[in-house]
């Protein structure tokens, strides 16, 4: 199964001068493959070390999990599971393709906060994907590494003015 | 209208109940119901109903890129309409029931009995599995690889969800949580080609369902706007149809009792 995967460098926001603080905090996790194994990936916050035997405490960096319901492969004939073989055409009603990437969101307000109270202004994300043995057998070969595209961190206001 | 239609009593609103408070009457006919339908090779039948979600059919709606709306929550409010209209051809007072996964026995004992006893009334459980037409190329039949109970979707969870203002939002943090519980039952249900064919599978999207009709009590705008006519294939139904579910002809409840005036 897919190592963890570490992405490095988003910004901590601490602007005490401005006298207003966020009161939400998400991870945005972009164009996430979702064509192969169904899993679930655990996120930790600055801890680069961070494997499937890491606990889910606060302690150790865990922020929480998100999980990607997989397809299990493409039990269709070659350029079936490829959305980029659909073609762009003004006009398309048709739905997405069901395997264009997906986004998916965490929600690390309290998390974000207690690093930020603690003095640290980077923040590092490491994903570590956590597939149980005894899964369906797959149709074809599984890429087996975990696969997105960007990591955006976005805080938010939602009281007052 | 005529006068005696204006004056034609309403059929009553069916209730889709917790599954832990089924009456043995009512786990009964859902299991007969599930028996005749999967005993039924051809539209009416479970291989034709299931196959819609993954293979053969494709149709599911799950993971949406981030350009357009989610319609996760109306084309599976959709799926479990015209299943259980199915289900009702064959046994007239069957309804599908929920399963709340948050809930604390679910926490301590896992999967309802209802859903994992190999046997009822001396035949095979219909919800305990169910067989793959073998010509689709993958697995036979459904097993489940359940996870410990303490490790499903948690109640403070759902909570969080259901505090959710805006509703990509809220379908999105929804579906995640439903996506944890289709990876915690592991098996067929743990893939989107093959987890409508697992009869827990329509347990879960009740509750799914339920979340949601719970949550357009308090919200509004129920959908958005733009998307209220999109059609969901390969439903005759638009996402608008799909928003009141009394129009629909159910409700959620716990458990239901009735007598009849002799």
């Amino acid at each position: 199964m897919a190592e963890p995967l570490t992405l490095a460098g988003l910004v901590v926001p601490n602007h005490p001068e401005a006298g207003v603080d966020f009161d939400h905090a998400d991870l945005q996790f972009h164009r996430v493959d979702h064509s192969g194994h169904s899993y679930e990936v655990r996120v930790y916050l600055n801890n680069h070390d961070a494997t499937e035997e890491t606990g889910r405490e606060e302690g150790a960096g865990y922020a929480g999990s998100f999980f990607i319901f997989g397809h299990g492969g493409c039990y269709g004939e070659e350029g079936h599971c490829d959305p980029k073989r659909r073609g762009s055409h003004a006009f398309d009603l048709r739905p997405p393709h069901p395997l264009e990437p997906t986004t998916k969101s965490l929600e690390i307000t309290d998390s974000l906060k207690r690093i930020r109270d603690g003095g640290t202004s980077e923040l590092d994300v490491t994903l570590v994907p956590i597939v149980r043995s005894g899964d369906v057998p797959a149709a074809g070969p599984i890429h087996d590494e975990l696969k997105l595209d960007s990591v955006s961190l976005v805080t938010y206001e939602t009281s007052g003015a | 209208m005529s006068a005696a239609a204006a004056t034609a009593p309403k059929p009553p609103i069916r209730h889709r109940k917790n599954v832990y408070f089924l009456t043995p009457g009512q786990l009964a006919s859902l299991r007969e119901a599930f028996a005749a339908v999967q005993g039924i090779s051809d539209n009416r039948g479970y291989q034709f109903y299931a196959g819609i979600h993954g293979v053969p059919g494709g149709y599911c709606v799950h993971n949406p890129p981030p350009t357009v709306i989610s319609l996760f929550l109306p084309w599976h409010r959709a799926y479990l309409y015209f299943f259980e209209l199915a289900l009702r051809d064959q046994v007239p007072d069957a309804m599908l029931t929920w399963w709340n996964w948050a809930s604390p026995r679910a926490h301590q004992r896992g999967i309802p009995a209802a859903f994992a006893a190999d046997e009822a009334d001396g035949q095979p459980n219909p919800l305990l599995k169910a067989a793959i037409d073998p010509s689709l190329g993958g697995p036979h039949e459904t097993h489940r690889e359940p996870d410990h109970p303490a490790n499903l979707p948690t109640a403070n969870a759902v909570q969080n969800v259901l505090k959710i203002q805006q509703f990509n939002r809220f379908s999105a943090r929804l579906e995640d949580i439903h996506g944890d519980f289709h990876v915690w039952v592991g098996g067929e249900m743990g893939r989107i080609d093959w987890a409508a064919y697992d009869p827990i599978f329509w347990a879960h999207h009740a509750n799914i369902d339920r979340l949601w009709a719970r949550w357009q009590l308090t919200h509004s705008p129920v959908f958005p706007r733009a998307y209220l006519d999109h059609a969901l294939p390969p439903f005759p139904m638009t996402v608008r149809q799909t928003l009141d579910v009394s129009q629909l002809g159910y409700d959620y409840a716990s458990s239901t009792s009735h007598v009849t005036v002799p």
